[in-house]
């Protein structure tokens, strides 16, 4: 089913408080059922954590939110923009590349392998997309830049290329270069996974203070005391589902559904 | 060994070795400019474009360069598209360059993690930023010795241009020879020059590969992730 072919009406735009909405977002690799009908609706300033086993769509879902997988049917919305289509003619296209990066300057994702661009240094890193971007001058965008990387302490390795940093390090500078973009909801993708404990600390508390400051976080983890402390919403996912939605306290309790709990006690 | 016959001769294979530096230099800035852009094309998913070029490439790659410049010399005359040696010269060993510039820009740039061309994507940077300032530059000490020894190949075959009457080195050498029955003198020297042309490629190829190790051999001490 391809939504962009249907003839519809324009669907109605989101309440302007929920900065993310996916409505029926479905997405199939061939007859592989990825997701299957995911709403999800993220208020602004929250923090909502998503969890479950290994292959039940938490990346992918949350790499739908900025159309790094695209959907095959169902609505995301950021920001009250949707997100990868463009209407035409009373009818929703499929956005160009062009006009998905456009959409993609709501959103700042921090990955479990920090991808940080290993041929500049660490402040160039933070610079770069906004100036490369347009969304700042060049001055502002080093301006900001340096005082991000000083807020996620790392203000003495402005000239430090990549592979001199340690994981930790590397992961604290992935999240400040998403927080250069300025975007409306910062996405994780098991952003500590690749991490050992000790390191996994130092970001997660980046994580919290971030959360604390009111910015709307999409948290993919396996850190279920993250999911348990700092998270105001928890999502359980499982075969491409979202089973259960709910405050932590419900979550992580002894009332939350048998097939949580045996997933929490693993 | 006539070192009088060889002064004699020598300005002329000079004047030769000169084209040849020529037609390499002209080569491999052609086949270069088209075949980075061209390398880029089917890196990330494949579609009906990447095909005809993957297509193509295994084409070219196929061809003799001698029969790609008998084809132009020979071949378009007959439809009434008539051009100097010289031209079709460089637009045949362009094109035999060109397929194999993109397989060695290809393995190079295919060697850079995804995840940084994912990164790139998820920032909103435009694709032509994230090939030309983020993928190429990390491709370029990879891709550069390789690239170096075959522009080595092209240097050597040039001398194929001396069949449709281009005045390169081998060919020039071959004129003195066949007009003076003493090969030896101007085929040691002729070699010498290539060697010299061969051996700056060299070892600009070498230079890079020990400057790459370096590197490589620094940066992995500095990772403790």
């Amino acid at each position: 089913m391809n939504i962009a072919k249907q003839d519809r009406r324009w669907p109605d735009r989101p309440d302007p408080e929920n900065i993310v909405e996916l409505r029926g977002v479905r997405l199939d690799y061939g007859i592989l059922n990825v997701l299957h009908d995911v709403n999800l609706t993220i208020r602004e300033g929250e923090t909502v954590a998503i969890i479950g086993p290994s292959g039940s769509g938490k990346t992918t879902l949350l790499r739908c939110i900025n159309y790094l997988a695209r959907p095959t049917a169902g609505e995301v919305w950021v920001d009250r923009h949707l997100v990868g289509q463009v209407e035409k003619g009373g009818k929703l296209h499929p956005a160009t590349e062009g006009v998905l990066r456009l959409h993609r300057l709501e959103t700042g994702m921090v990955f479990q392998q920090f991808n940080l661009f290993r041929n500049m240094t660490v402040l160039q890193n933070v610079m770069y997309a906004p100036v490369a971007c347009r969304v700042t001058s060049k001055e502002e965008a080093r301006d900001r830049a340096v005082r991000l990387i000083e807020r996620v302490g790392l203000g003495g390795k402005l000239s430090a290329r990549p592979h001199e940093l340690s994981g930790g390090q590397q992961q604290r500078i992935a999240i400040a270069r998403a927080l250069a973009m300025q975007p409306k909801v910062m996405l994780f993708d098991e952003a500590t996974s690749a991490l050992d404990p000790e390191l996994a600390r130092e970001v997660l508390e980046v994580m919290r203070e971030l959360a604390r400051e009111g910015m709307t976080m999409v948290v993919v983890t396996h850190e279920m005391g993250f999911a348990r402390n700092v998270a105001d919403r928890v999502v359980f996912m499982e075969n491409g589902r979202i089973v259960e939605d709910g405050a932590p306290a419900v979550i992580f309790s002894d009332q939350a559904p048998k097939r949580i709990r045996n997933f929490l006690s693993h | 060994m006539d070192m009088n016959y060889l002064a004699e001769n020598l300005p002329l294979l000079l004047q030769a070795a000169w084209v040849t530096v020529w037609l390499t230099v002209l080569t491999l800035i052609l086949s270069t400019v088209i075949a980075l852009p061209l390398s880029v094309v089917g890196l990330t998913r494949v579609s009906p474009a990447s095909q005809a070029l993957d297509m193509a490439t295994l084409l070219l790659r196929s061809l003799p360069t001698l029969v790609i410049l008998f084809f132009f010399y020979y071949g378009l005359p007959q439809f009434g598209i008539v051009l100097s040696p010289f031209p079709v010269a460089v637009i045949g060993l362009t094109l035999s360059a060109i397929a194999y510039n993109i397989e060695i820009f290809r393995s190079g740039l295919r060697a850079v993690d995804p995840g940084q061309i994912e990164a790139a994507r998820a920032l909103g940077l435009p694709g032509w930023r994230t090939w030309v300032q983020i993928v190429f530059p990390q491709a370029l000490p990879i891709f550069t010795p390789t690239y170096l020894s075959n522009a080595t190949l092209v240097l050597k075959g040039t001398s194929v241009a001396s069949i449709i009457t281009i005045p390169e080195l081998t060919s020039v050498a071959n004129e003195i020879v066949s007009m003076t029955y003493q090969p030896f003198e101007i085929l040691i020297a002729a070699a010498l020059i290539y060697i010299l042309m061969g051996g700056v490629l060299s070892l600009a190829a070498q230079a890079v590969r020990w400057n790459m190790t370096r590197r490589l051999a620094s940066s992995a001490k500095e990772v403790g992730a």
